[in-house]
C-alpha cells in the first residue's frame, strides 16, 4: 500500500477512480455473459481489464481532501465525463457501431453517444434499422441495461457509500448528482445514507425483475428491462422495446415499475421502514399522480377523436405519457406507424407529450427534466408575483403543500428553470445549425436535457438517432444529456471553476492592465 | 395618473367598474374616430365603404361618448383596476374594429373580422385580406388600427407601467444636471410619447415618399413600420429596393426604445452610449443578419439587402412579408422564430419577450451560477449600470412563465385543431410575440387563409395578451374572475337568506 503521504491529493481524480473500478466490474459481469451467445467477450474484457487498471491506478497514486463547493462540482463533473467516455470502451472495442460508410470518428462519436445516454439515463440509441439491437450479443446489450442502472441512482452515490474517508462532505456530492433540490440525508451517517439508498434501489429493481418475469418476459429480458425501467432509462433488448411483446400486462407493469423509479427514493426508503405506504402524503407524488392521470385522459380523448377505438387510444395514451413523464423513454409501438409511434400521432396529442418532456419525475428519483416539485414552487411565484401587482402592499409568500418555501429556495429554482430554458433555446438553435429540422431538433435538445429519450420528428420512438441527427449534432445531444443528468449547474461550474482559479494567479493580460491604469487615471 | 380621469360629479362609481366603463369608452371612441378619418379618406378614392365606416363609427362614437359622460370617476383608481380598464379599452377598439369590418362588408363571418381587426390593434402581421383588393378606406383604417395598437404598448411600457411603479426601470424618469426626462410623470410621459410617435410617423411618410411608395401606400407602410405592423399597401410596394431601405431603418428604429430615440431627439449621448440594451439589441442584429446570410448563402448586396430586411422584420416584429432568399438551411427558420420571439428593445412598440427583460434573465442565470459556489451570496442584478429591484427580477421570471405559458397554451390549441406540430408552434410563438407572417419548415411564408376559421380565432388571444405585455392582460382576466366569484357568492348568500327568510 502506497503511504498517504505521497499520494496526489485529488477528491476529484480518487472519486473517478472508485467509479471507473465499478464501471469495469460491470464490464467484466456483461463479458461473462457475452460468452453465453456472443462473440464479443474476449473485447469486452480487454474493455474491463483497461478501466480496472485505469481506475486502480489513479486511485492508488490519489487520495482525498478538503471538498469544498468548487471541487464538490467538479469531482462530480468529472467523474461522470470520465465514467461516459471510458464507458464507450467496450462499444468501440467490440466494433459494436462499425457500418459501411462511416469512418472511424463517426463509429466513435456513436459509441460515446450510447454510453452518455446509458449513464445519463436519457435512453436515446444510434441502434436502428441499419444496426439492429437484436443483431447484437446478450453481454453488450446487458453492458447497455447496467449502465443505465448505475446512472440512475448516481454512480458517485455508490462511491459515496463505499468510501468512509469523504464522511461528512459526502453529502455535497450526493447533493450536487441527486436530481432535485439537494438530496435527503436517511441516517445520520452520509455512508449509511448512501448505502440505503442504494439498498432500496436494489430492492426495487428485483422486484420489477420479478415481476416482469411474471408478466411474460424471459429472465434475461426480464433482468435487463429491470435495470433499465427502475432507472427510467429506457433502453431494451429489443428493436421494437416494449412493443415487442405486445402485451398488456408487461405494458402495466414497465408503467408501474417508471412510475416508481420517477418517484423520490426517500418515500421508498420511509415506506420500507414504516411498513406503510407513505406516498399518497407526499404533495409532489400526489401531484404527479394527478398529472400522469390528467394527461393520459386527455391524449386518449384526442386519439379516440383521430379515429383510434377508445380502449386502444387509453392503453396507447397511458403508457407513453407515462414513458416520457418518468422520463423513461420506452415504446409500445410495433412498428413505425403503428399506433403506439406517438411520431406519427396527429399534432394534438404531440403537444401534450411535449409538454410532458419537460416535466420528468418528483424531486430524489432517478427520472430526469425539470420536477414537479420545481415547476409548481414555478407556478407558485408566478402567481404571486401576479399577485402582488394587485395587492402592491400585501407580504406574499410561495407555499406548497402545508408550507411556506424559503425565498432563497424559490429564486434557487427561479435561476435553474430560466438556465434550462437557455439551454433548450439555444441547444435548438446548434442543433437546427447543425442540419436538423426544427421539431426535431427542438424535442430532441429538450428530451437530452431532460434524459427523456425519443424525440419527435425524424427521431420517433421507432426511429434510430442515426436517422434524426448529423453526428456532430448527436455530440452536441449527448453532452447536453450530461448537463442535463446532473441539472446543469455542476457541469458548468466544473468549466468555470478552473477557469477562475487560472484568473486568480494568472498574470493580468495588457488588456486588462490598460483598463486599470484607467480606472486609476479617473 | 390615478387621478388623471377624476370627474367632480356627487356619487362616484367604484374602482373597477369607473376603470372598466372609461376603458370600453375610450377605446371605442378612439376605433371609431379612426373609422370615420377612414371613412373621409375612402371619399377621396371610390368611396365605396365611406358611408359604412361614416355611420358605424359614428354610432360607435356617440355610444363611447355616453357611456364617458356617465361615469363618476372615483378620486383614485386601484392599479390592478388601471390594468383592467386599459385591457377593457384594448378589447372595445378590437371589437368596434369587428364592426366596422362587418358593416363596411369586407368580411360576411364575424370569425375572420375579429381576426382581422385583433391581428391590426395586435401588430400582428397576420392578414386573410387581399391588399389590392381594397379600397382606399380600409386600406387606412388596417394600417392605423396598427399604428393605434403601437401607440398603445408605447403608452403601456413607458407610461402607464412605470407610473404604476411597476417596470419602472423601463422608462426614463431621472432629473437633474439639465436633462429633460421622456417620463417624469404619467401625463408628460404620454404627450411625449405621443410627439415622438407621431414625429417619427410622419419622418417615415416622407421618407417613403421621397422613395416612391406613392400616397397611399406611403401611409400604410409608414404606419405599420412605426408600430412594428407589418401589413403592406398594394402592388408590393417592399420589392423596390429604395422603399426597402427605408424600411430597414425604419423598422431598426422602430425596435429601438422610446427612450433611447427621446435621448436622440434631446441630444443626451452619453445615455445612448452607456445603453447595454441598446448593444444588445445591435449585437443581435447583426450577428442575426450574419448567421442568416451564412445559412442562406446570401451573395452580392441585393441579398445581404433582403437578408437584413427579413432579419429585421422577425426580430423587430413587424413581420414584413420577404419568401426566402436562396436555398435555406434548416436553421433559418428556427434563427427567424427565435429572433422574434426574443423581439427588439424593451419600450419599443414590438413585441415578444424583448432584450432587456432576456438580459435580466441572463444576469439572473449568472447570479444563480455563483450562488452554487458562494450560497450567500447577496447580489444585485445591474444592467448596463442600472440596479434592478428585486420585484422587477420577479416580473421578468413571471413574464417568463406568461410568455412560454401563453405560446404553449396557444400552440396546443392550435395543434388540436389541425395543422401540423411545426406549423403550431410558429403560428403560437409568432401570435404572442405579434410578429408574423409565420413560415414553415423550408422558409416558405403560410397563408393564414388556408388555415381553418376557427384555427385562426384560436391565435387572437395570444395576440391580444401579446400587445398588452402579458400581465396587464392576466391581472385583468384575474380581476374579472374575482369579480365573477364575490358576485356568485353574494348572489349564493342572497338567495340562502330568503330561503331561510320564506322557511
Amino acid at each position: 500500500m502506497k503511504s498517504a503521504s505521497r499520494r496526489w491529493t485529488s477528491t476529484t481524480a480518487h472519486v473517478a477512480a472508485n467509479a471507473l473500478l465499478f464501471v469495469a466490474g460491470a464490464m467484466a459481469l456483461s463479458a461473462v455473459v457475452e460468452l453465453v451467445d456472443g462473440q464479443e467477450a474476449p473485447a469486452m474484457f480487454a474493455a474491463a481489464a483497461i478501466t480496472a487498471l485505469l481506475g486502480s491506478g489513479m486511485r492508488r497514486w490519489t487520495r482525498t481532501g478538503v471538498l469544498d463547493r468548487s471541487i464538490v462540482f467538479t469531482a462530480v463533473g468529472v467523474t461522470w465525463v470520465l465514467v461516459s467516455v471510458i464507458g464507450a470502451l467496450p462499444y468501440l472495442l467490440a466494433g459494436t457501431f462499425v457500418r459501411d460508410g462511416a469512418d472511424t470518428l463517426v463509429v466513435i462519436a456513436d459509441a460515446l453517444f450510447e454510453s452518455v445516454s446509458g449513464f445519463s439515463c436519457t435512453g436515446s440509441t444510434v441502434f436502428g434499422a441499419h444496426n439492429p439491437i437484436e443483431a447484437q450479443g446478450s453481454g453488450i446489450l446487458l453492458y447497455r441495461q447496467i449502465t443505465q442502472w448505475l446512472g440512475g441512482m448516481g454512480i458517485v452515490v455508490l462511491v459515496v457509500a463505499v468510501l468512509p474517508t469523504l464522511r461528512a462532505s459526502g453529502l455535497g456530492l450526493i447533493d450536487a448528482e441527486a436530481p432535485g433540490e439537494g438530496a435527503d440525508r436517511l441516517a445520520p451517517k452520509v455512508v449509511d445514507t448512501a448505502r440505503q439508498f442504494w439498498g432500496v434501489y436494489g430492492i426495487l429493481t428485483i422486484a420489477a425483475a420479478i415481476l416482469l418475469l411474471g408478466a411474460g418476459m424471459n429472465p434475461y429480458d426480464s433482468i435487463a428491462h429491470a435495470l433499465s425501467a427502475i432507472s427510467t432509462g429506457g433502453f431494451s433488448t429489443r428493436d421494437s422495446s416494449i412493443g415487442h411483446w405486445d402485451s398488456v400486462g408487461v405494458e402495466l407493469v414497465v408503467m408501474a415499475v417508471m412510475i416508481f423509479g420517477a418517484a423520490s427514493f426517500t418515500l421508498h426508503y420511509r415506506s420500507f421502514r414504516n411498513r406503510r405506504f407513505v406516498h399518497l402524503n407526499n404533495p409532489e407524488f400526489r401531484w404527479y399522480l394527478g398529472l400522469l392521470g390528467g394527461w393520459t385522459v386527455a391524449v386518449a380523448a384526442l386519439l379516440a377523436k383521430d379515429g383510434m377505438p377508445w380502449a386502444r387510444a387509453l392503453r396507447m395514451s397511458a403508457f407513453n405519457v407515462v414513458t416520457l413523464g418518468t422520463s423513461g423513454g420506452f415504446g409500445n409501438a410495433t412498428e413505425a406507424g403503428s399506433s403506439g409511434d406517438f411520431a406519427a400521432w396527429a399534432a394534438g396529442p404531440q403537444v401534450l407529450l411535449l409538454l410532458l418532456l419537460v416535466v420528468g419525475g418528483c424531486t430524489g428519483s432517478t427520472a430526469g427534466g425539470i420536477k414537479v416539485t420545481r415547476l409548481r414552487i414555478g407556478a407558485a411565484h408566478a402567481y404571486r408575483a401576479l399577485r402582488a401587482i394587485r395587492r402592491p402592499q400585501a407580504v406574499l409568500h410561495v407555499r406548497y403543500g402545508k408550507g411556506v418555501v424559503p425565498e432563497s429556495l424559490v429564486e434557487r429554482i427561479s435561476g435553474f428553470m430560466v438556465v434550462f430554458g437557455m439551454f433548450a433555446v439555444l441547444g435548438t438553435l446548434v442543433v437546427s445549425a447543425l442540419g436538423t429540422d426544427l421539431v426535431t431538433a427542438f424535442t430532441g435538445v429538450i428530451g437530452a436535457l431532460g434524459n427523456m429519450g425519443p424525440a419527435f420528428g425524424e427521431a420517433g420512438p421507432t426511429a434510430s438517432f442515426v436517422d434524426g441527427y448529423s453526428t456532430p449534432a448527436r455530440l452536441v445531444l449527448a453532452a447536453l444529456m450530461l448537463v442535463g443528468r446532473l441539472e446543469i449547474f455542476p457541469m458548468l461550474l466544473m468549466l468555470i471553476v478552473p477557469y477562475r482559479s487560472i484568473r486568480r494567479v494568472a498574470p493580468r493580460g495588457p488588456l486588462q492592465q490598460l483598463r486599470d491604469r484607467r480606472s486609476v487615471g479617473t | 395618473m390615478r387621478t388623471l380621469l377624476r370627474r367632480p360629479r356627487s356619487v362616484d362609481w367604484g374602482s373597477l367598474s369607473s376603470a372598466v366603463a372609461t376603458g370600453g369608452a375610450v377605446g371605442g371612441s378612439t376605433a371609431s374616430t379612426l373609422g370615420a378619418a377612414s371613412g373621409l379618406l375612402d371619399l377621396t378614392g371610390t368611396g365605396d365603404d365611406a358611408w359604412a365606416l361614416l355611420a358605424c363609427s359614428a354610432t360607435a362614437g356617440l355610444a363611447s361618448a355616453w357611456l364617458f359622460s356617465r361615469v363618476r370617476r372615483p378620486r383614485r383608481h386601484r392599479t390592478a383596476d388601471i390594468l383592467t380598464g386599459i385591457t377593457v379599452a384594448f378589447l372595445s377598439m378590437v371589437l368596434v374594429g369587428t364592426l366596422l369590418y362587418l358593416v363596411s362588408g369586407v368580411f360576411s363571418h364575424p370569425g375572420d373580422a375579429l381576426f382581422e381587426s385583433a391581428a391590426g390593434f395586435s401588430t400582428t402581421a397576420l392578414t386573410t385580406l387581399d391588399a389590392d383588393s381594397l379600397g382606399r378606406g380600409i386600406l387606412f383604417f388596417r394600417a392605423g388600427s396598427q399604428w393605434v395598437g403601437g401607440l398603445t404598448a408605447l403608452l403601456l411600457g413607458v407610461a402607464v407601467l412605470p407610473a404604476l411603479s411597476a417596470d419602472r426601470e423601463l422608462a426614463d424618469r431621472r432629473r437633474g444636471s439639465g436633462r429633460r426626462p421622456l417620463a417624469p410623470s404619467g401625463g408628460r410621459a404620454a404627450r411625449n410619447v405621443l410627439q415622438l410617435y407621431a414625429g417619427f410617423t410622419l419622418l417615415l411618410i416622407a421618407a417613403y415618399l421621397f422613395a416612391g411608395a406613392g400616397f397611399v401606400g406611403s401611409l400604410v407602410l409608414a404606419a405599420s413600420t412605426a408600430s412594428t405592423g407589418g401589413f403592406v399597401g398594394p402592388g408590393q410596394p417592399l420589392a423596390d429596393p429604395a422603399v426597402q431601405w427605408v424600411a430597414i431603418f425604419g423598422m431598426l428604429a422602430a425596435g429601438a426604445s422610446l427612450v433611447i430615440l427621446w435621448r436622440l431627439v434631446t441630444l443626451q449621448w452619453k445615455g445612448v452610449r452607456r445603453s447595454a440594451e441598446l448593444s444588445a439589441y445591435l449585437f443581435l442584429l447583426v450577428g442575426g443578419t450574419l448567421l442568416l446570410g451564412w445559412w442562406s448563402e446570401a451573395s452580392g448586396l441585393d441579398e445581404w439587402r433582403e437578408t437584413l430586411f427579413t432579419l429585421l422584420s422577425a426580430a423587430t416584429t413587424t413581420g414584413f412579408p420577404m419568401e426566402a432568399v436562396g436555398s435555406w438551411a434548416a436553421a433559418a427558420p428556427v434563427l427567424l422564430l427565435l429572433a422574434a420571439a426574443v423581439g427588439p428593445m424593451t419600450g419599443s412598440a414590438g413585441g415578444g419577450f424583448q432584450i432587456f427583460r432576456m438580459l435580466g434573465l441572463v444576469k439572473l442565470a449568472r447570479r444563480e451560477l455563483l450562488r452554487q459556489l458562494h450560497p450567500n451570496l447577496v447580489a444585485r442584478i445591474r444592467i448596463g449600470g442600472l440596479v434592478l429591484s428585486e420585484a422587477s427580477v420577479g416580473r421578468i421570471v413571471l413574464q417568463q412563465f406568461l410568455f412560454v405559458a401563453v405560446v404553449m397554451g396557444t400552440t396546443g390549441a392550435v395543434a388540436i385543431l389541425g395543422p401540423d406540430l411545426a406549423t403550431a408552434l410558429a403560428a403560437g410563438v409568432h401570435a404572442t410575440a405579434t410578429a408574423g407572417p409565420i413560415r414553415a419548415l423550408d422558409g416558405t411564408l403560410l397563408d393564414p387563409t388556408a388555415w381553418s376559421r376557427p384555427v385562426r380565432l384560436a391565435l387572437v388571444p395570444a395576440m391580444l395578451i401579446g400587445r398588452l405585455a402579458l400581465y396587464p392582460a392576466l391581472v385583468a382576466l384575474g380581476t374579472a374572475s374575482t369579480g365573477v366569484r364575490d358576485r356568485l357568492r353574494l348572489k349564493r348568500r342572497w338567495v340562502g337568506r330568503n330561503s331561510e327568510g320564506d322557511q
